[in-house]
């Protein structure tokens, strides 16, 4: 079995929900963060997880913003078998697609009050 | 006939007015000459009360006391409050209310140096920026974009006030709004 870890940027923990967002938003296509080690959904599980409640809480966070930016179509998310229940848990940075544009004006004129007719 | 002091009660009333403005200096720890800057605030502030005195319901002193230190508590909050805004900060230091970014995070590289003194920054990083928030804005889903347009014009906490929506509501969306802003790239998000 592969032990060795290359090529990926650790996270230095805890990884919170906001670095986690942090990281995406500079990070280039094919950049990749372990957003998490250990067995995902036993230790997110109030009933199964042994860590602090609010670190449990804040590991929730960042596995479930990490679902949404894969639904979004902005990460690919993957895991790699480390060993008996520990995984890693990786998070790879996509091309991100074409935004609307103009909404930053539509957003202003959206703001200012309208002008009434004399 | 409003309330005229004699030179004695004006001599006692200076004196007051040294004794607090020492208070003052040794609560804020700011430097002995600001005594008579300080002494003239409340003696200014004093006379402007006066037409409020009325003698025949108390004495000058007492109520010269009360004006003192109503005024010294208005010069307290001003001199601290102005200490915190310009106190010194590492870019390294966590930055309040995030969750694990620094100050340095919320400074985007391209600002440059004059960003962290809030100074504006030139006009080709302002249309890169606009450019930026136009393509961050078209990521955000768009039903948020009417609390953008209305953060345009009013702050959270006059948005919180004016609307019917719960002040945890409110907060709530302008957490996941930072989040999402964060992950289109803006840093001053956080």
């Amino acid at each position: 079995m592969d032990s060795t870890i290359t090529g990926f940027r650790s996270a230095e923990p805890p990884l919170t929900e906001t670095m986690f967002c942090a990281w995406f938003g500079s990070a280039v296509p094919g950049d990749r963060i372990v957003y998490h080690r250990g067995f995902l959904a036993v230790d997110a599980s109030p009933l199964t997880s042994t860590v602090p409640d609010a670190e449990r809480r804040a590991l929730l966070r960042v596995a479930e913003r990490a679902l949404q930016l894969a639904e979004d179509g902005l990460v690919h998310l993957v895991q790699r078998r480390m060993g008996e229940s520990d995984f890693i848990y990786l998070a790879i940075a996509r091309p991100r697609a074409r935004s609307r544009a103009g909404t930053l004006a539509s957003v202003l004129a959206a703001a200012k009050p309208m002008s009434v007719a004399a | 006939m409003p309330f005229t002091p004699t030179r004695a009660e004006t001599n006692a009333l200076q004196r007051s007015a040294d004794r607090v403005a020492l208070r003052i200096i040794r609560t804020c720890r700011i430097p002995r000459h600001e005594q008579e800057d300080l002494r003239q605030d409340l003696l200014t502030d004093l006379f402007a009360r006066l037409k409020g005195f009325d003698p025949a319901r108390g004495e000058l002193g007492p109520f010269a006391a009360a004006c003192f230190d109503h005024r010294a508590i208005r010069l307290t909050e001003r001199i601290l409050r102005g200490r915190a805004t310009m106190a010194p900060i590492s870019l390294d230091d966590p930055q309040p209310g995030s969750e694990g970014l620094t100050i340095g995070d919320s400074v985007a590289e391209a600002d440059g140096y004059g960003a962290w003194l809030g100074q504006p920054t030139d006009a080709f990083a302002a249309v890169e920026r606009r450019i930026d928030l136009d393509r961050a804005l078209g990521t955000l889903p768009a039903e948020t974009l009417p609390l953008c347009a209305e953060l345009t014009e009013r702050s959270p906490h006059e948005l919180a006030k004016a609307s019917p929506t719960s002040r945890a509501t409110l907060y709530r969306h302008l957490r996941e709004l930072r989040l999402r802003l964060l992950v289109a790239g803006i840093p001053a998000a956080a």
